[in-house]
């Protein structure tokens, strides 16, 4: 039965994306589907759990059918439009063999990636302490908010701070939705998610750079050393950083040209990150800001609500944890304050990280030479989107150590996390890194021209 | 969103052009390039430790890992967990091998098994202490660790005692050989002298 399910959490989210807008590509609509359909659902377990519906296989199934029926009679007031996506015709006049070898790399690595992600069940700490462990028993206990593992008597730390309780539950409720409908483990959801990635990243690009350039900048994303390893466990960063990368994507592809459905796209993969990780708030905040300051420039405000809804799952969340009794300690230190100490940690920590070429390649360094490459091209040609891109980047990693900054370890070091578990917070720059260095102004049009040559 | 507009652009040379599309020049510009890129490649593998290990250490390597498992016909979750986790594993699968479906176990901490490791030379890692990793291979069993010993209503109905080395021991009502190292049995005297009986 699972197989149909993975197959409605596919049609689902290609529904959506649909909806949203007709003229996306048929790579985006490929690539978006599953990581978009695996979000909505999980949104929609949630809020089965909350009016106590039991999360089993045919009650999801059934909701499934009742979703993708929905989209598809929303989408049928379109079907002319429906129609021309369908039916265009696929264009390769731009082919060529450097793309057709980059794509040889790049389907070779990630066969390896998917068939070590599928044969291994999950092993990894980190899954078995907390994300698996909580989708295989809510699929056992048909609810993910009531469940024995989260009750004080059963699991008396389960309240503290720093407690999996108070994760955000989008990858284990897709993990439980998988093991209701009979599957053996959990791996088909991280494996999909990565290869949709790819799929979606190398779709995104291709709007803004050429199709070569693309690929190499796909390539690029996957053999970044950490994230590869990461990618086949049944952790949440990786699956993270694909919702918050292609979210970043789209909200600056909007804030270029100018097209709502970009950003409704964008809020709605960036709404996604914050339901699968409470930190991926950092980048609906720098959405926030742009489309505000876009708002300002223009007198158009709709662009900033459509941003701002991206908090929506923040509130379900709340409401969800509220009726469940699945509060924990709090760790957030919510006012200002000065620690010379910590601040100076984190910094070498960062910076130590960041000037790691061994758990991110050439990554970093390959975005630096990239801002410096574009400086001229922005300062010459005033190239604003540039700049937009270099901010997000910048500005997100920014906020993402004043994050740490302002969390109270009490359950672990700050140079422990800063050792480990912040190897894993950067892997949402590392798409968005490549992505910068393939489509900023003097690359894209270099790579552009190239393109056409070989092409011809 | 829009169509998408690099297509366009990079179609745009080509398609007044389709009779030498795929000709001669098409061949010999696209497979010098696509040749040179070939030859960079391993340089760009080999100009970082990281992009090295990912092919040779992560891709190759798990590609021949997972055909010499197949090889030896190690195919099913259980084999292919034990086979990673190591004796851990097979710890926790005899436990649910012994134990019924309503068990309440009290489950070693890691402690317990790097002593056992040490006292025995089984080589116990301790990767599986974490209740939660306990919990989710012993489901529906119940799970009790040391912590919770005395505080919490479950772990003064422990119907099962994991037993590693030395330890532990004394949550049993009765005494146990000394020649029991690695076991789970029973706080019911009687079932544990018939279990006990069955495996020697």
């Amino acid at each position: 039965m699972y197989p149909i399910g993975i197959l409605l959490l596919f049609i689902i989210g290609w529904l959506v994306v649909m909806n949203i807008s007709t003229l996306t590509t048929r790579t985006e609509r490929i690539g978006l589907a599953f990581p978009i359909g695996t979000g909505v659902v999980t949104l929609v377990m949630a809020l089965m759990d909350l009016v106590r519906i039991p999360l089993t296989s045919a009650s999801l199934l059934t909701a499934d059918v009742v979703i993708a029926a929905l989209l598809t009679a929303a989408l049928f007031r379109r079907r002319e439009a429906v129609g021309k996506a369908l039916t265009a015709r696929p264009d390769f006049s731009w082919f060529n063999l450097v793309w057709l070898l980059l794509l040889a790399f790049v389907v070779w690595i990630e066969y390896a990636n998917f068939a070590k992600c599928m044969f291994f069940p999950t092993y990894d700490r980190d899954s078995l302490a907390a994300f698996d462990t909580m989708g295989f028993i809510a699929a056992q206990e048909h609810t993910y908010g009531a469940m024995s593992i989260f009750r004080g008597d059963y699991m008396p730390g389960i309240h503290a701070p720093g407690s999996p309780i108070a994760y955000m539950p989008l990858v284990q409720l897709a993990y439980a939705y998988v093991y209701s409908l009979g599957a053996e483990t959990s791996k088909i959801i991280p494996a999909l998610m990565f290869l949709s990635f790819l799929i979606a990243f190398y779709a995104l690009l291709c709007r803004h750079t050429s199709r070569t350039a693309a690929m190499a900048a796909t390539l690029m994303t996957l053999l970044t050393p950490e994230m590869l390893s990461f990618s086949s466990l049944s952790g949440v960063n990786v699956i993270d950083a694909a919702y918050a990368s292609t979210g970043v994507i789209c909200v600056l592809t909007f804030l270029e040209n100018d097209r709502t459905p970009a950003l409704v796209l964008g809020s709605l993969l960036l709404a996604l990150n914050v339901w699968c990780r409470a930190e991926g708030v950092v980048f609906v905040l720098i959405a926030m800001l742009m489309t505000f300051i876009y708002a300002l420039r223009k007198h158009r405000w709709m662009p900033l609500l459509i941003a701002a809804l991206a908090l929506l799952p923040v509130v379900i969340w709340k409401i969800y944890t509220a009726a469940f009794d699945m509060t924990t300690e709090s760790f957030i230190i919510t006012h200002p304050f000065i620690d010379v100490e910590k601040a100076s940690k984190i910094m070498t920590g960062a910076w130590a990280l960041l000037s790691d070429t061994a758990h991110y390649g050439w990554t970093f360094v390959a975005l630096l030479l990239a801002v410096l490459l574009d400086a001229w091209f922005v300062y010459k040609r005033r190239c604003t989107i540039d700049i937009l891109k270099v901010v997000y980047i910048v500005l997100g990693i920014a906020l993402y150590y004043l994050a740490l900054y302002h969390i109270d370890y009490k359950w672990d070091s700050i140079e422990n996390v800063l050792a480990y578990s912040a190897k894993r917070f950067l892997f949402c720059f590392v798409p968005l890194a490549w992505y910068f260095v393939v489509t900023c102004s003097p690359v894209a049009a270099a790579m552009r021209k190239v393109d056409e040559w070989m092409a011809r | 969103m829009t169509q998408d507009k690099s297509s366009g652009s990079s179609a745009s040379g080509s398609k007044d052009d389709g009779k030498t599309r795929f000709g001669f020049s098409w061949w010999m510009k696209n497979l010098l390039i696509a040749a040179a890129v070939y030859m960079l490649c391993p340089s760009l593998v080999k100009s970082n430790a990281g992009y090295q290990w990912a092919i040779e250490g992560y891709c190759k390597s798990n590609l021949q890992g997972i055909n010499d498992m197949k090889a030896q016909g190690l195919t099913s979750p259980d084999q292919i967990l034990e086979s990673r986790l190591g004796y851990d594993y097979a710890f926790i699968e005899m436990i649910r091998k012994s134990t019924p479906e309503n068990a309440i176990v009290f489950y070693p901490s890691r402690e317990d098994f790097t002593a056992t490791a040490k006292l025995s030379g089984v080589p116990f890692s301790g990767n599986l202490c974490d209740k939660l990793a306990a919990v989710r291979f012993l489901y529906p069993r119940h799970v009790v660790v040391k912590e919770e010993l005395g505080h919490t209503s479950w772990s003064r109905r422990l119907t099962h005692v994991a037993i590693l080395g030395d330890r532990w021991r004394q949550l049993l009502p009765y005494k146990l050989p000394q020649s029991v190292m690695i076991s789970v049995l029973p706080t019911d005297s009687v079932a544990a002298a018939r279990m006990i009986q069955s495996q020697q």
